[in-house]
């Protein structure tokens, strides 16, 4: 009997314990949790402010521009909440530009991308998006001292927002979800993966050499570690059927046409519209449908 | 034995009920903290909504008209019309969440707009959420004058025959090439930021040759010169008013000797036409990202002379001597591989060659050399194809002269030519004119310097830049 009372208080004391053990557990999901709801809020917060950073650019490059056709970009604009880039503008003339911008919060980056029809006598807008990488346009060698630290945010979507209203792009922080490409020759890695860290590292290898795994120099062939698709240059895939391309590189410049090919008969690279595959570089370019549906939702938050 | 283990069962229970007590209490605690901390990022993800949502509301006013960004502090909401709109100074959503606007002008194209939502939290503490971004008014549209009546502005003349050929305008500084000799020195600089005559500055250059073309892009001066081993001369104006012969960066040997007569650029690629050559090519391409050690990279064989270059959309059109086609339409999308066009140009009435070519929207402007048969100005659709096939066009006029120089308004509303007719050297057409088939001509100018060789439109001062054989006349809109 005596044993057996003897075993009721531990069992007592064993179920407190118990019990206590899965109340902490609760606490410590339970704090994690207002922890990570407060980040999400903060995160937003801050995510919107570095969109209006890249708005600010965006304005004063489109009026700069719109004074002076002659306007490069390449600036770097300090602001109190942040700061924001502006890339060099692409294009000459008065027809067929490119401004891209990037506004920064911290860690968080937004960034656009818009093309020109034109600038003069009023400018005309081809195309205001929202992407996480830029395609028209280039940073410059030696430009604004833009971040490449190892947490230099980036989006996990492999695809360009199109629609500025509803984008979201760039709030999260790199993670390994990225979307990660072999380097291809000539290619430029701004980012290099080192034992699973982002190395930041800007390096242009000639044709056929690729940056050393290890980010520093630029090696013989065989590129081990694997590269971040580099935003400074465009990215090129082969047009299939039904695809529009709008958009071509000349030299290292990209070029605008603005005729549209129908589906099913895609924009040869300067042969036209015709049938089959598309056996040039085609520029990855927003299809119409994207386009449209960018233009149409100005109405309620963009700037054209 | 048994009341001392009557009493340790007992502490043990306290003992346990206290411990119990504890984290009970503790986890009720942080079960609230979690709790608030959950509502305060959803009430401050609404108030960046509700933050960005004001934000839009001053962008899309923007968009409707600048003037409606008036400064202050404003509340916004969707008026009658369906548009954004400034009501009252403040917006409260039935949650209790205040949102403001706050307009602050910057310049008379510049405004800065912070959005500032407040609300109060369960525990009675006030929070906020501000965003400010600048916005312009880069919707503006350039004022474009009535160029049915022009006036001469000023004008500077030179002592000789310097046989200008070109103008290339950077700012208030006009580059204008010419013949060498005679009064000519290969580039003359103007400063033209007056209201009145072209003030010469630079005047102890000399270029050595003879100048056919010039380009301007950003700070570089791209010049094609009659050196026979030096026909790219490529300078640096950063300094227009002390522009010197040390300003030249590099020049490039063309193939040939003094072939070449146009020029056009895009994106760090310069384009270069010349005169025919049995063997050496009449379109060459250099990479000049580099303006210090420009690259070829792409050339095009054909069997005319490039008179005149103009891009437009990926393609190079050309005003050439190829009599069975005098509008040629060159693909350049791969600026290394030109190759003439499927289709491969315009033939226009007779031989005359096309001297000069310009583009814009979608019309293609040719002036032709001089002829009693023909017109000498042309206009061609580009809205259906690249190579131009019409119908719809073209459309010709007479200008009475060879069309020597060629320019146009961005707009497309006016294009300027300069011409060799003796009673209208400068001659401003109306293009909405000239595609209804009407005449096209609305305004002219006379001078006693000499046949008209080049023309430019000023576009951020709207006027006019001719050069003749002996002056530079600055010409505005406007009896």
């Amino acid at each position: 009997m005596s044993i057996f009372r003897v075993r009721s208080g531990y069992i007592f004391l064993f179920s407190v314990i118990m019990i206590g053990a899965i109340s902490l557990a609760t606490l410590g999901s339970l704090l994690l949790i207002g922890i990570g709801s407060l980040q999400i809020g903060a995160t937003v917060e801050q995510s919107e402010q570095a969109r209006s950073l890249a708005q600010t650019c965006t304005e004063r490059a489109l009026r700069s521009l719109w004074e002076d056709a002659t306007y490069v970009g390449n600036e770097n604009i300090p602001l109190p909440e942040g700061e924001c880039d502006i890339l060099p503008v692409g294009g000459s003339g008065n027809e067929n530009r490119a401004v891209c911008t990037e506004g920064r919060v911290g860690f968080t980056v937004r960034r656009y991308e818009i093309l020109l029809k034109r600038i003069l006598p009023s400018t005309q807008v081809y195309s205001w998006r929202e992407v996480e990488q830029f395609a028209a346009c280039t940073y410059a060698e030696e430009g604004p001292d833009l971040p490449r630290s190892s947490s230099f945010s980036f989006s996990s979507s492999s695809e360009s927002s199109s629609d500025i209203s509803s984008s979201s792009s760039e709030i999260s922080s790199v993670s390994s979800s990225e979307i990660f490409i072999d380097c291809s020759p000539a290619s430029i890695c701004d980012v290099m993966i080192v034992n699973d860290s982002c190395m930041g590292r800007t390096i242009t290898c000639p044709d056929f050499q690729y940056p050393a795994p290890d980010g520093e120099s630029c090696g013989s062939p065989s590129c081990v570690g694997q590269c971040r698709q580099c935003p400074t240059l465009p990215t090129f895939y082969e047009c299939s059927g039904g695809e529009h391309c709008s958009i071509f590189l000349m030299g290292s410049a990209c070029l605008q046409i603005s005729s549209y090919c129908s589906i099913g008969s895609p924009v040869f690279t300067g042969n036209g519209c015709g049938e089959g595959s598309c056996t040039g570089d085609c520029y990855i370019c927003p299809d119409q449908g994207e386009i449209l549906s960018s233009s149409s939702s100005s109405a309620s938050s963009s700037s054209f | 034995m048994n009341t001392f283990r009557s009493g340790s069962l007992l502490l043990e229970a306290l003992l346990g009920i206290a411990v119990f007590a504890l984290l009970a209490g503790a986890v009720t605690a942080v079960l609230f903290v979690g709790q608030e901390g959950s509502l305060q990022s959803g009430e401050r993800v609404r108030g960046v909504f509700l933050t960005s949502e004001a934000l839009g509301a001053a962008r899309s006013m923007r968009d409707t008209s600048f003037a409606l960004l008036t400064p202050g502090q404003h509340g916004v909401c969707v008026g009658t019309s369906g548009m954004w709109e400034f009501c009252g100074s403040e917006n409260i959503s039935s949650d209790g969440f205040a949102t403001t606007l706050t307009v602050q002008s910057l310049d008379e194209s510049h405004v800065r707009v912070t959005a500032e939502t407040k609300w109060q939290t369960a525990a009675e503490r006030l929070v906020s959420v501000v965003v400010s971004e600048e916005l312009t008014d880069w919707q503006a549209i350039k004022p474009v004058g009535d160029w049915s009546s022009v006036r001469l502005a000023g004008s500077s003349l030179i002592e000789g025959l310097p046989l200008f050929s070109s103008i290339a305008l950077k700012g208030n500084y006009a580059f204008v090439t010419s013949g060498f000799g005679e009064g000519g020195r290969g580039i003359h600089v103007y400063d033209i930021s007056g209201e009145e005559d072209p003030v010469p500055v630079a005047t102890g250059f000399s270029l050595g040759v003879g100048a056919y073309a010039a380009l301007m892009e950003d700070d570089v001066l791209y010049v094609a010169t009659a050196d026979p081993s030096a026909e790219i001369q490529i300078f640096d104006v950063s300094d227009p008013a002390n522009f010197s012969i040390s300003d030249r960066l590099i020049s490039i040997d063309l193939p040939g000797e003094g072939r070449a007569r146009s020029l056009a650029y895009h994106n760090h690629v310069l384009f270069v036409g010349a005169l025919e050559d049995t063997v050496e090519p009449e379109l060459t391409v250099y990479d000049v990202s580099d303006p210090f050690a420009p690259e070829l990279i792409g050339s095009l064989d054909d069997t005319a002379s490039y008179y005149g270059l103009s891009l437009h959309d990926g393609y190079a059109y050309v005003a050439s001597s190829m009599d069975a086609s005098e509008v040629r339409v060159v693909d350049v999308f791969d600026s290394s591989d030109p190759v003439l066009a499927p289709g491969i140009g315009y033939n226009l009435t007779d031989t005359h060659d096309a001297l000069t070519v310009a583009s814009v929207n979608d019309d293609l402007l040719i002036g032709r050399r001089n002829g009693e048969a023909i017109e000498e100005f042309v206009l061609l659709d580009l809205s259906a194809a690249a190579v131009p096939a019409p119908p719809p066009g073209p459309w010709f006029q007479e200008i009475g002269g060879s069309s020597v120089g060629l320019s146009v308004e961005p707009g497309g509303r006016y294009a300027f030519l300069a011409t060799d007719n003796i009673t209208a050297q400068l001659q401003v057409a109306d293009l909405a004119e000239f595609r209804a088939g009407h005449f096209a001509i609305v305004s002219s100018a006379t001078t006693s310097s000499g046949g008209g060789r080049a023309v430019a439109y000023d576009t951020m001062n709207d006027r006019v830049l001719l050069a003749t054989d002996r002056a530079l006349l600055l010409y505005r809109p406007g009896a």
